[in-house]
């Protein structure tokens, strides 16, 4: 047991009723497919992609080819063009967000905050090309969902209270099909601790525990949610500014803000503490309609 | 402030919750693939080895039966947080999509991520475990609950 017990790639591949369920890059990816065996060989031609980009982008193996690149062992031109393609995703969203993302801190070679959200953008349109109108792939917490889970229903994404995980703050209803579907990332310090640092400040965020970003790409929801995450109560103006996403954030002391747009595409299911005026939200956005 | 509405968040994780707990004792829960690999009557508890990750210790338990994994749970996660704030770290994924699978109302949860890995290691661990005692002396096994109900 020991030897496994030191293992850092063990990784697990199963099935769980309509869903398959992997680990890779250091979480667990779900399938949840509704159209499609999930131990078919679409599902698998899926696993395969993501083991590929775990392998290709990881900055823990010294393999991968982007350390390599970071090490300089490695020319750019020599990388998948995957790689290259990432990177310039990467150099866009610091352009868009003013430098509160960057795939380069302090000089350090890190693209991961691109590289999951993109990976799964892809993996639906490979379920997508496979014949799979309906499925929804979470990956550690970030959410993309095509069609509906069922006729007549739609695909739902809770997103969790990160001062108690056991607990949801909202609902996010994924627009009637046909549609783009839905795009939910979370960006935090609830379970990894501070492990964001604003490349902006230099420190970590202080002013929110997580925000929520909701869209339909969920490329730029994953990146936007890192983005915002940095910027603090700043983001709302910026995800107000950016066509079809919208945010739900809470701060450290349970006090809350959302964008616009996000009561039209979520159902508060928790009411949490009364906001503090410690910043401008119109009183109306505060209050608890629909519950009311 | 609208006191059905906290009643409401409680109802849905206390139903999550419930309905995470009653897929033990369904009869398809989960299939097993890829590395380990189950014979059809391995069945019983078995806990993984603590793994240490950058974010502290992680210990898994998974109840079989039927050579079909039915609970997932969480022994020991990194707790922490800053300044007491966060009193532990979420239910693991696994299990939270696992209740997730279960629940009418919701498909999927979006969380800040959590350090999985040693969480996957300690539970693979404890497949393989399960594994190899079914192989050799599948009665040493303690039956579980959901055995036991079956």
């Amino acid at each position: 047991m020991s030897a496994r017990a030191g293992a850092d790639r063990t990784e697990l591949d199963y099935v769980l009723g309509q869903r398959r369920i992997v680990s890779v890059m250091g979480t667990v990816f779900t399938v949840d497919v509704r159209d499609l065996d999930p131990a078919s060989a679409a599902l698998d031609d899926v696993v395969t992609w993501w083991r590929w980009v775990d392998a290709t982008f990881s900055t823990y193996r010294p393999s991968s080819q982007v350390s390599r690149l970071a090490a300089e062992t490695l020319e750019l031109a020599d990388c998948a063009p995957e790689v290259r393609h990432v990177l310039r995703l990467c150099r866009e969203a610091a352009a868009i967000s003013g430098g509160h993302f960057t795939e380069r801190y302090d000089g350090r070679l890190d693209p991961s905050g691109m590289v999951k959200g993109w990976s799964v953008e892809l993996a639906s349109q490979m379920l997508r090309r496979a014949g799979s109108q309906h499925h929804s792939i979470s990956a550690g917490g970030d959410v993309r969902c095509v069609g509906v889970p069922s006729a007549g229903e739609l695909w739902s994404v809770g997103v969790v209270d990160p001062r108690d995980p056991g607990r949801l703050l909202a609902v996010v209803a994924a627009p009637q099909a046909p549609s783009p579907g839905l795009a939910v990332a979370t960006s935090g310090t609830a379970e990894r601790g501070h492990h964001i640092i604003d490349p902006v400040t230099g420190r970590p965020p202080q002013d929110l525990a997580s925000i929520s970003v909701v869209g339909s790409d969920l490329t730029l929801v994953d990146w936007a949610a890192t983005a915002a995450f940095a910027m603090g109560h700043d983001a709302r103006a910026w995800i107000e500014a950016m066509d079809g996403l919208d945010a739900y954030a809470v701060t450290p002391e349970g006090d809350y803000w959302y964008t616009d747009g996000f009561e039209a595409r979520a159902e508060l299911v928790q009411v949490p503490l009364p906001p503090l005026a410690t910043w401008s939200v119109p009183a109306t956005r505060r209050t608890t309609a629909g519950f009311s | 402030m609208n006191r059905p509405a906290l009643a409401t968040a409680g109802t849905v994780l206390g139903v999550l919750l419930l309905l995470g707990g009653k897929a033990a004792t369904s009869p398809t829960p989960f299939a097993l693939q890829g590395s380990s690999s189950l014979s059809a009557t391995a069945a019983g508890t078995s806990t993984g080895p603590v793994i240490n990750t950058r974010y502290g210790p992680v210990q898994v338990e998974v109840v079989v039966a039927g050579g079909r994994i039915t609970d997932v749970k969480a022994l020991q996660l990194p707790t922490g947080g800053q300044s007491g704030q966060i009193a532990d770290y979420s239910q693991p994924l696994l299990r939270r999509e696992a209740i997730a699978a279960q629940s009418a109302g919701i498909h999927a949860v979006s969380g800040a991520t959590y350090t999985s890995q040693g969480y996957a290691s300690s539970l693979q661990s404890a497949l393989d475990q399960l594994a190899a005692s079914s192989k050799t002396q599948a009665s040493s096994v303690a039956p579980t609950s959901a055995e036991a109900k079956a």
